[in-house]
């Protein structure tokens, strides 16, 4: 036997004799910039997972994306070996987990995968919005909570501020971690309690395989890659598997363990995290959520899975060249592939062509996909204001959805009008209590609720509707806050609300795309901040392009872009040629993301400026 | 056939709205500049000998800057060391405010046929104010002089949408330039270019500029009084007499080979963009020791120079021959530009006939809409081995 084989086989005994009891399994929650992905990076370094150098900063963020923005959206598993003080051989499986609240779906499903949480706090910063919103998420799926102050050396730093803030949402602060991830210190720690903290999964190794498929991803050479925590049994290489929502079956032709890259393994026990490859064609086979078993000795019963990611906000996807609505949808197709929380389906308007309504789960997730658009499908898109979905009364008694407001029904037809309304939990010092509640009334919220922690932490909560919360309240919030105030949402049913169809006419015809529903109070204030604000952003063109906002039949704004008189070139001569084609260039990559309706050039933002309207 | 660009970048004053490559120099700088730019003369003749040169253009700067006798020897080393044909154009560019009979008449021996003369406006404060060292007076005398020694073929240039200009006061400068017979005229719209004293003016708002209707006004009357007496508007900004087109110019907006001499030179042969180093020193430096000082050069390729031809082409107001085109690329236009050039035409910005594809009378004032939707791509940056 070779030395490589043997290692191998090595590896694979050792996995073998592997007691469920050494296992734990973790994840990182976390506020945005708390530092969790600096502590997975320190504990993968901590346990040889990776080595410092070879370390590309934040191993667990592997999209370019999630670098970059230093956020995470999908959720990766790594398995690590630590040894710890009491000599024995643990491996502690983390998962990591999106902070965004957009992603708080994807949380919970890594939640369910585990049995502990360390819950990073910035030592400076303290508790904010989603630092709770992910607690309570913890301990809804019963789990063993680890405190960590992070960021003790920063000298803003002040841990027992935290821990103060800690005992008041009730934890044990003599329990937290300091910790600081930029130089390492207290990772020891952390290692240490995850093992004396958190339990050790209990399932039956003898009872029938229960696998929960908590992510999957679709490999362009392997398929649909199934990622699963086992609860029960065992599953080796050759199985038949069986998935519980639609009793499919599938041969397992690999099963793998991250290390971080992936290692295959025979087989995964109860207790385990890995991934199952099982030539699944397609990604919808592999539903989050769901259980695997095997087909020749099932379970009788899946695992509690998830409610299913419901999109929240919609919006239009259209090609700029009507030529590429394919390439659209092969594009989309794929993104989804990678991304079940995408929903797409065809949408014609007639403004715009053919194109797709595509559902997000929030606005964070919509612009991540929009970017991944630019950056991995070199597609020009036009990109509609959000919506989100409205239900209508009709007179004739029937309840429609409406997600797109150009598809709104006539006035006359309607008998009420009801809107998602989101509890909004506000994390602010205190000298921003004014601003913040200003600014919730200005965006139609009712008042809840105000619970003061500590000076530096009171939490607003206010009933708004969502529609106003996709209309920039965030920046806004950020911007009447210094940048302190976290925000946090949960949708909590809908309401009815005295809405009217906002219209925009260019060149005297009407651009649904362009069109929004907005409260009546409102109507006429924005829609004459709408008409300016397109004014602003629609080039001048060959023509005058007149601007009307209209509610019904009535005008109640109206702008003229001025007609473009002279643009060109006055000299070109020999040494000007680069030079001067560079400056069309420039022109060029300016109308490129543009739509043309007849005459008329609209360029992407005209899209989005309902959003940045008062 | 190939044209030649010859540089000269001295002036005696920068003007206000000018960022051509130029400097104030001293009589030694100017010296040795010429020693040098007598090195990449005998150089370059000596790679092109047998390629005939179809126009010879000294541009600046001001080449009117250097005295009679520089003058006389650049144009005999300019004239001993190419092959010319035998009607070739020779167009030196003239300041009205230093161009005196003595060098007047080296020019006219010398066989220069054309004079490019700044003439810029014919109000003083005007001229003044746009920093020009020459007068309305230094206009007519210089004229005359050219007259005098039998130079006939003489262009003027001329602003428009300059601080403080009227519409009445570009009437006046149009009327009183024809009124000179020039055979020529170029007219040109005032651009605000960085790293010039207007610019500066510009962007701290100091400078009074015509409104945009007022400058629309001068444009349209250019192409309303000079036809009208006779100068065809065959380019953007330029006007001729019939048969009286800027040959040399030509040659760029057909998108033809040309090359450049001299300190910060462009030029365009065997597909290779390139231009000369702006620095004067190392340009002097370099030719000193018989080295090329070329600064930057870029392979085009069939594409780009497709798209090129097709921005410079339509500057020209016959457009681009359907012809002329296929025969030089192998395909039609419609083939390369088809769904471009449709929309435009609906646009009403071209139009088409069996000869050729042109701007139409909005397409000249919007000419950009049109240029930049040839440009397929952007420019990859292709710096080559020299």
């Amino acid at each position: 036997m070779n030395s490589i084989l043997k290692l191998e086989f090595l590896k694979f005994k050792g996995l073998d004799i592997m007691k469920q009891q050494n296992i734990r399994n973790f994840c990182i929650i976390a506020h945005i910039d708390h530092g969790k992905s600096t502590i997975a990076d320190r504990i993968l370094e901590a346990t040889g997972a990776v080595t410092n150098r070879d370390a590309a900063e934040q191993m667990l963020d592997s999209m370019d994306l999630e670098r970059e923005r230093g956020i995470t959206i999908k959720l990766t598993a790594v398995r690590l070996t630590y040894v710890g003080k009491d000599g024995q051989e643990y491996v502690l499986n983390l998962i990591d987990t999106p902070g965004h609240v957009d992603f708080s779906y994807e949380v919970s499903r890594s939640l369910a995968a585990c049995e502990g949480a360390l819950l990073v706090i910035d030592a400076s910063q303290g508790i904010e919005a989603q630092t709770l919103a992910n607690l309570y998420l913890a301990l809804e799926h019963d789990l063993e909570i680890i405190p960590i102050i992070n960021k003790v050396d920063l000298p803003s730093a002040d841990p027992n501020r935290v821990k103060k803030e800690l005992e008041e949402i009730g934890i044990d602060s003599g329990e937290a971690i300091l910790v600081s991830a930029k130089t390492g210190f207290g990772i020891d720690n952390i290692l240490e309690a995850i093992v004396k903290r958190i339990p050790a999964p209990k399932g039956d190794l003898q009872a029938p395989l229960r696998a929960l498929i908590f992510d999957s991803h679709y490999d362009p050479y392997r398929g649909a890659v199934a990622y699963v925590r086992l609860v029960e049994g065992i599953v080796r290489i050759g199985d038949r598997i069986q998935m519980m929502s639609n009793k499919k079956t599938f041969e397992v032709t690999d099963l793998g363990v991250f290390k971080p890259s992936m290692l295959s393994v025979k087989e995964l026990k109860s207790g385990e995290v890995g991934c199952i490859i099982a030539s699944m064609k397609d990604v919808k086979d592999t539903r989050v959520g769901d259980t695997i078993t095997l087909s020749e000795y099932p379970a009788e019963q899946a695992l509690p899975g998830y409610h299913p990611a419901k999109p929240m906000v919609y919006c239009g996807l259209y090609p700029v060249d009507n030529e590429e609505y394919v390439n659209l949808r092969d594009a989309l197709e794929k993104l989804q592939l990678n991304d079940a929380a995408l929903t797409y389906e065809t949408e014609t308007s007639a403004a715009l062509g053919f194109g797709f309504r595509c559902g997000f789960l929030g606005l964070l997730h919509m612009e991540i996909i929009q970017e991944r658009f630019e950056r991995e499908f070199d597609l020009d898109i036009i990109i509609t204001a959000p919506s989100v979905v409205y239900s209508v009364k009709l007179t004739d008694g029937t309840l429609i959805k409406i997600d797109n407001p150009a598809n709104f029904p006539p006035v006359q037809t309607i008998e009420y009008i009801e809107e998602p309304f989101v509890l909004a939990k506000i994390m602010v010092p205190e000298q921003f209590i004014g601003p913040v509640m200003e600014l919730c009334q200005d965006k139609r919220g009712s008042f809840i609720n105000m619970e003061y922690i500590t000076p530096e932490r009171t939490r607003i909560e206010y009933k708004m509707p969502l529609g106003e919360i996709l209309m920039d309240f965030f920046d806004r919030l950020k911007s009447r806050t210094k940048g302190y105030a976290s925000l946090d949402y949960e949708v909590i049913g809908y309401q009815k609300s005295d809405l009217v169809k906002l219209e925009i006419l260019l060149n005297g015809n009407p651009v649904d795309a362009l069109s929004c529903i907005i409260h009546r109070d409102k109507a006429d204030s924005r829609g004459r901040s709408l008409a300016e604000k397109l004014k602003e952003v629609i080039p001048r063109q060959q023509f005058e392009v007149p601007i009307q906002a209209t509610i019904g039949q009535k005008i109640i704004a109206r702008e003229t872009v001025r007609a473009l008189r002279k643009d060109v070139i006055a000299k070109c001569y020999g040494g000007d040629i680069s030079r001067k084609r560079k400056l069309l260039e420039r022109q060029k990559e300016g109308k490129k993301r543009m739509k043309s309706f007849g005459n008329v050039d609209v360029p992407q933002e005209a899209f989005m400026a309902i959003l940045k309207v008062d | 056939m190939l044209g030649l660009y010859v540089h000269i970048p001295f002036c005696l004053s920068k003007c206000a709205y000018c960022d051509f490559h130029s400097i104030v120099a001293d009589e030694e700088l100017v010296g040795n500049y010429l020693d040098a730019l007598y090195n990449e003369i005998r150089i370059s003749a000596s790679i092109v000998q047998s390629q005939v040169i179809s126009t010879l253009y000294i541009g600046g700067g001001t080449p009117t800057r250097l005295n009679s006798r520089q003058l006389e020897a650049l144009i005999v080393q300019l004239k001993t060391n190419f092959n010319y044909a035998p009607d070739f154009e020779f167009t030196i560019e003239a300041n009205p405010g230093t161009l005196t009979e003595e060098k007047a008449a080296v020019l006219a021996s010398q066989g220069v046929n054309r004079i490019s003369l700044g003439a810029q406006a014919f109000q003083n404060c005007i001229l003044r104010k746009a920093g020009r060292t020459h007068t309305v007076e230094d206009v007519y005398r210089s004229v005359e002089l050219l007259k005098h020694f039998g130079i006939s073929n003489i262009n003027l240039d001329l602003i428009y949408g300059l601080p403080n200009q009227t519409l009445t006061d570009w009437i006046e400068s149009l009327k009183l330039a024809t009124a000179l017979k020039p055979r020529h005229l170029s007219c040109y719209s005032l651009t605000i270019e960085e790293n010039t004293l207007f610019y500066d003016l510009y962007k701290n708002k100091n400078l009074q500029l015509p409104t945009e209707e007022v400058e629309f006004a001068m444009f349209d009357s250019n192409r309303k009084i000079l036809p009208s007496i006779g100068y065809r508007h065959y380019e953007i900004s330029n006007f001729a007499l019939p048969g009286f087109e800027a040959k040399h110019n030509i040659i760029y907006w057909q998108n033809q080979a040309y090359l450049g001499l001299g300190s910060g030179a462009h030029g365009c042969f065997n597909q290779i963009r390139y231009y000369n180093s702006y620095d004067i020193n190392q340009y002097i430096h370099n030719w000193q020791k018989l080295t090329p000082a070329v600064a930057h050069c870029q392979y085009i390729d069939l594409d780009r120079t497709m798209d090129e031809t097709m921005m410079l082409g339509l500057r020209l107001l016959d457009g681009v021959k359907h012809a002329d085109f296929e025969q030089r690329f192998h395909h039609s236009l419609d083939e390369i530009y088809g769904k471009e050039i449709k929309k435009l035409i609906s646009r009403g910005l071209l139009e088409k006939n069996e000869k050729c594809l042109r701007l139409t009378k909005q397409g000249v004032s919007l000419g950009n809409l049109v240029f930049s939707a040839f440009i397929r791509g952007k420019s990859q940056e292709q710096t080559l081995d020299k």
